[in-house]
């Protein structure tokens, strides 16, 4: 187990480096989050995701709060 | 030369039927031999004079000298002495009769004295340096070793022996050794069961809480950063923010990895751990070593 934590260790140090400067890379280089989030957004609707999953989210989170009610 | 080989040949059997085995030679105490253990270690500058008297001697004559060689430890004026004090324990006949060919050689070959004394003059010249060269002798000490050295051993094997014997008999005895098996103790082993197999549930319910979220959270972050990994190829205008989302997608893929190594070591390691050290304390309190 431990020879697996030293590689999974390095693996994941290795990916966070290399992720780390390309994204160093991309901001050096003249990227934006506004631009990026913008392209997601009109590809894949970010935002309309979103509000379907929270509402989900209150919505059960309301129904297991009126069954405990119930329940007490 | 083909008188020479003539000659040797007709000399070569009264040679060896007068030839002895160095059996006979007496034995020295102190002698040296290669197989025995050595307390001190051997001092190679005692043994230079020796040497380089052996390699004085022309090589014919080597063969006729070996029941001397025989003996090398005392030099030749302590040969010369034990010859005087003690004439029956050297091989003096052998020596006669092995002259015998030197002086026929010499006698047929008197028109080649000149070419023989140039020849003796040479090796003379190269076997009498000012500074013997001690690399030399680990060389060649092995090839004196059986002709000289086998009565030794031979001698001094049954000691040997013997004492090989009382060292088998005395400390590798097989009775002295238990042999035990492992007998249970019910009772404890009982109540130990009763007690663990619960004891051991509970962790392993508590262990599959963080197991189980490993699991999904590492499930979720891999999914997660492959569809950043593939909406970065989608259509970025600028180089930049693709680099941006890479970088991103390739942080969350190391952790999704780390995630479920995490529930890997959470099931091989903690819950596997647990188990195996449950039963590894029931064998250490509820078994006993019981001598047959």
């Amino acid at each position: 187990m431990s020879k697996g934590w030293r590689v999974i260790g390095t693996i994941v140090v290795i990916l966070a480096l290399l992720g780390a400067i390309c994204i160093g890379v991309g901001f050096i280089t003249g990227g934006d989050i506004g631009d990026i989030y913008s392209t997601l957004n009109v590809r894949y609707n970010l935002i309309g995701h979103w509000e379907q999953y929270s509402n989900w989210a209150l919505t059960t989170l309301k129904n297991i709060a009126v069954g405990v009610r119930g329940l007490w | 030369m083909l008188a020479i080989d003539k000659l040797y040949q007709q000399v070569a059997p009264k040679r060896d039927a007068s030839w002895k085995a160095p059996e006979e030679a007496p034995l020295e105490i102190n002698q040296f031999s290669l197989f025995e253990d050595q307390p001190h270690p051997i001092d190679e500058s005692e043994y230079l004079p020796f040497q380089i008297e052996a390699e004085s001697v022309p090589i014919g004559e080597e063969v006729e000298e070996l029941p001397v060689e025989a003996q090398p430890a005392p030099p030749a004026e302590e040969e010369a002495e034990k010859t005087d004090a003690a004439p029956a324990e050297e091989p003096v006949p052998e020596e006669t009769e092995a002259e015998e060919p030197r002086d026929l050689v010499e006698a047929v070959l008197g028109a080649e004295e000149d070419e023989e004394e140039e020849e003796k003059q040479e090796p003379e010249e190269e076997l009498t340096p000012p500074e013997p060269k001690p690399e030399r002798l680990p060389a060649e000490e092995p090839e004196e070793a059986p002709v000289v050295h086998l009565p030794a051993q031979e001698l001094r094997m049954p000691e040997r022996k013997a004492q090989t014997a009382k060292l088998s008999a005395a400390d590798y005895d097989l009775d002295f050794i238990p042999e035990t098996r492992r007998q249970p103790r019910v009772l404890l082993l009982i109540l130990f069961t009763i007690l663990a197999i619960p004891v051991t549930l509970a962790g392993i319910v508590l262990l599959l809480i963080p197991t189980v979220l490993a699991l999904g959270l590492a499930v979720m972050v891999i999914i997660l950063g492959s569809a950043t990994l593939v909406a970065a190829f989608s259509g970025f205008p600028k180089l930049a923010d693709l680099l941006i989302v890479i970088g991103t997608s390739v942080i969350v893929l190391a952790l999704g990895l780390l995630l479920l190594w995490l529930f890997v070591w959470f099931v091989g390691g903690a819950i596997g751990g647990l188990i195996r050290a449950v039963t590894e304390l029931g064998r250490k309190w509820c078994y006993e070593e019981v001598p047959v």
